[in-house]
């Protein structure tokens, strides 16, 4: 896991006890996991402790891009413990406090990581009705079942829930139905393996 | 049942009342060209110059015995309610055997394409699908995640003419959680057209 320069920078200022207190570095932490996970955005970073605006918001940068970087390669704590005593002269302490974090987050960073990019409509739910159809302008007996199915999606791309609907009749849901179930017994198989 | 048709779509009719067998015959090849490609004015054209009539006479009895012909599919008349009906029109015996037989033939087509006309959202066709696992994003790099991505078919019917039907594929996909999920609602939905529910519907309406 390789971080650029600047961010390296941040990091380094953020271990050193001078520039950064301790009651400050907490707040940092607490800030950065909250926007990550929660999708809060910490507003006005610079104010978060009464010293030195820029030093605070450069360590928050550093702070945030290292738990993504962590997550994104799926990084070890251990390693990261290592790498931030040695590479960035952490003391033990914060450096406990920063993978403490990152170890606690860490399923819920990659989950929020998981949802950056690009795939197909995700299924999330299925609904449907059921009719029986009388009568209709073209046909004076109709008589049969018809369904309307409605498969609820959301993606990447877009917050909002959308939908695919369409018709079946009972042969066509029959059809339907097996090749799913086909599907879901394929699955079954793996996650028995 | 008898069908009752309008004063004018009878008087439309009786231009054919009058004519020989062969030419029914042919008036029933026309008509059935309208129901598949619709109408065909130079047909009527030509046809109206070999009977001398005004083309405008032709194009109306072939619409007559459309009509005629969808209303009793639209009723679904027996072939002996088909033939009092044609019969009270005032059709001879022999006119009324070759519109018989070309109802016969025509009725299950025709009532097929008549039930497709009202529903326009489209109906499935087929659904193919195939499991994977995603290895890695850009925002995420070592990850195991079972995906199942499907391909549903989702087909358009349109009236009579048999090419016209058109299929679009929509590309879906969900984890494992969520199809054992969906197949059971499916699933379930289609256990609920066999319930003692939707039977008692189905006979209470017949």
């Amino acid at each position: 896991m390789e971080l650029c320069v600047d961010i390296a920078a941040g990091l380094r200022l953020l271990g050193s006890p001078t520039a950064i207190t301790e009651d400050c570095f907490t707040k940092l932490l607490d800030a950065a996991i909250c926007a990550i996970v929660d999708g809060q955005k910490a507003t006005n970073v610079s104010q978060l402790c009464n010293s030195k605006g820029d030093a605070i918001k450069e360590c928050y940068a550093a702070v945030l891009s290292f738990l993504i970087e962590a997550a994104r390669h799926d990084a070890d704590p251990d390693t990261l413990s290592d790498t931030l005593l040695q590479d960035y002269n952490f003391n033990a302490q914060r450096s406990e406090k920063l993978v403490g974090i990152y170890r606690q987050h860490k399923t819920k960073l990659q989950a929020a990581l998981s949802h950056i990019g690009t795939n197909a409509p995700h299924i999330i739910d299925a609904s449907w009705t059921l009719d029986y159809c009388v009568k209709t302008t073209s046909l004076e007996q109709v008589g049969s079942f018809i369904y309307l199915i409605q498969f609820h999606t959301e993606s990447c791309e877009e917050d909002c829930v959308s939908s695919v609907k369409f018709l079946c009749t009972q042969e066509e849901l029959q059809d339907l139905v097996w090749k799913m179930r086909d599907a879901v017994r394929h699955v079954e198989k793996i996650a028995n393996m | 049942m008898l069908l009752s048709l309008k004063d004018d779509q009878k008087q439309h009719l009786s231009v054919l009342i009058s004519q020989p067998t062969n030419v029914l015959q042919d008036f029933c090849k026309l008509a059935l060209d309208f129901l598949l490609k619709g109408p065909a004015p130079k047909l009527y054209q030509t046809a109206a110059q070999k009977l001398s009539v005004q083309p405008e006479i032709i194009r109306n009895a072939v619409e007559g015995l459309v009509n005629l012909i969808v209303e009793s599919c639209r009723h679904q008349l027996s072939d002996l309610d088909f033939r009092d009906s044609v019969l009270t029109l005032g059709f001879t015996e022999e006119h009324q055997e070759i519109l018989e037989v070309f109802y016969k033939e025509k009725k299950q087509e025709i009532h097929d394409a008549l039930s497709r006309l009202t529903l326009d959202l489209p109906h499935y066709y087929d659904l193919e699908w195939r499991f994977e696992v995603q290895l890695a994003s850009r925002a995420l790099q070592h990850q195991v995640t079972p995906l199942i991505t499907m391909n549903l078919t989702l087909e358009t019917k349109t009236a009579l003419a048999s090419g016209s039907t058109s299929r679009k594929n929509v590309i879906l996909q969900t984890d494992p959680t969520n199809l054992v999920h969906i197949a059971q609602v499916l699933e379930e939905a289609l256990r609920d057209s066999r319930s003692q529910h939707s039977r008692q519907i189905q006979r209470s309406f017949k």
